[in-house]
């Protein structure tokens, strides 16, 4: 594999992070590559295992800012290195609170903006909360969390909703080329079976008959063509597109198994 | 190895070595100089540099080098003092460790 192959294929494989994540690794490689050499190119490919290796590890570096880390007082910390933690946090304390505004109002946004997210964190760090959070900063959180219900219920089933009707929609014009292809191929078989019975009779009638019947035969097989490609690469990739919103919802459970 | 680097351990270690520079080193270099000192697969820096990122240890800025843009980490104020306090606390932690394995150093 050229290192050429090996950034394609791990482009490919990022397909499903964000734009400008997928951009930072592609750059970090790339670089990686440029720095290394042209002539250590083979041993690189090589150290650096294969395009999914990469790309798995790549994800699971996001994955643990998502779901395994936790909003603390200083903002957002990996829980993975709870040294660290510990860490930043007797910094913290010694450092005042002149922040604290600034804290609450950064609590707000976590709220606001990853609410899907801390609902579902809420099970596996609860006990690490409890140590870290003074009792105001969760009973806010609390707060918050029951004045936005209403808005994140219906903000779900818009969602879910949208995602339903786009699936409708695709399913539909997939049924609606298949019907056409049926409809294309029973022509084309009826303008043969014409034109063959009357191609003695009248040759150009006949003629002019099997000439529409293989138009006919032509467009059935197009629109087929059409179907399959729809069915074979649009669905699967639909399906990978809600299976990683799950994991993304649902972060811990879904996202570990991956 | 027979000791696992811990991830605390690993921010450290890619701590120091960038700040050894003033101007930062870039990810080929930094991968490098992490595994002369241990065991790395080659492509388990990259989360580390951007974690390292988001918590605003580490920032980043381009600087061409032979026709291309090269990608360089610094580290950042706060990158600094959590080096500092990593130092220290490793001080403490291998003294202790040292002085069970060596006996008699009280600390």
């Amino acid at each position: 594999m050229s290192r050429w192959e090996f950034m394609r294929q791990l482009e490919e494989l990022l397909f499903d992070i964000s734009p400008n994540e997928r951009e930072e690794a592609l750059q970090y490689y790339n670089d990686y590559f440029n720095d290394a050499g042209r002539e250590n190119e083979k041993e690189v490919i090589k150290a650096l295992g294969s395009p999914q290796q990469v790309a798995r590890i790549v994800k699971d570096g996001l994955n643990e800012n998502a779901c395994q880390g936790e909003f603390t007082e200083t903002g957002f910390t990996s829980t993975k290195a709870s040294s660290q933690n510990a860490i930043i946090k007797r910094q913290q304390e010694t450092s005042g609170k002149e922040n604290r505004a600034e804290r609450e109002a950064h609590d707000g946004r976590v709220n606001s903006g990853e609410a899907n997210e801390v609902g579902s964190e809420h099970n596996s760090t609860v006990s690490e909360k409890k140590e870290t959070m003074p009792t105001w900063a969760v009973v806010l959180i609390v707060i918050a969390c029951i004045l936005l219900s209403p808005a994140i219920v219906a903000a779900v089933f818009a969602a879910g909703g949208t995602l339903l009707g786009i699936i409708s929609a695709i399913f539909g014009v997939i049924l609606g080329f298949g019907v056409a292809t049926i409809i294309f191929y029973v022509v084309a078989a009826a303008l043969f079976v014409a034109g063959v019975g009357c191609i003695l009779v009248h040759p150009a009638a006949g003629i002019g008959l099997l000439g529409g019947g293989c138009i006919c035969m032509a467009l059935g097989i197009l629109s087929m063509l059409l179907v399959g490609f729809l069915a074979g690469k649009c669905v699967p990739g639909i399906c990978q597109g809600i299976a990683y919103i799950f994991r993304k919802l649902f972060g811990g459970k879904g996202g570990a198994n991956v | 190895m027979v000791f696992n680097t811990g991830a605390a351990l690993l921010d450290a270690i890619v701590l120091a070595v960038v700040s050894r520079e003033p101007e930062g080193a870039y990810g080929y270099k930094i991968t490098q100089d992490v595994r002369q000192v241990i065991e790395l697969s080659e492509s388990t820096l990259y989360p580390v540099l951007r974690r390292l990122q988001k918590d605003e240890c580490l920032e980043v800025y381009d600087m061409e080098c032979a026709g291309r843009n090269r990608r360089y980490y610094k580290a950042t104020e706060k990158g600094r003092l959590q080096l500092n306090l990593y130092e220290g606390e490793w001080k403490k932690y291998s003294a202790r460790i040292n002085s069970i394995f060596e006996g008699g150093m009280k600390i």
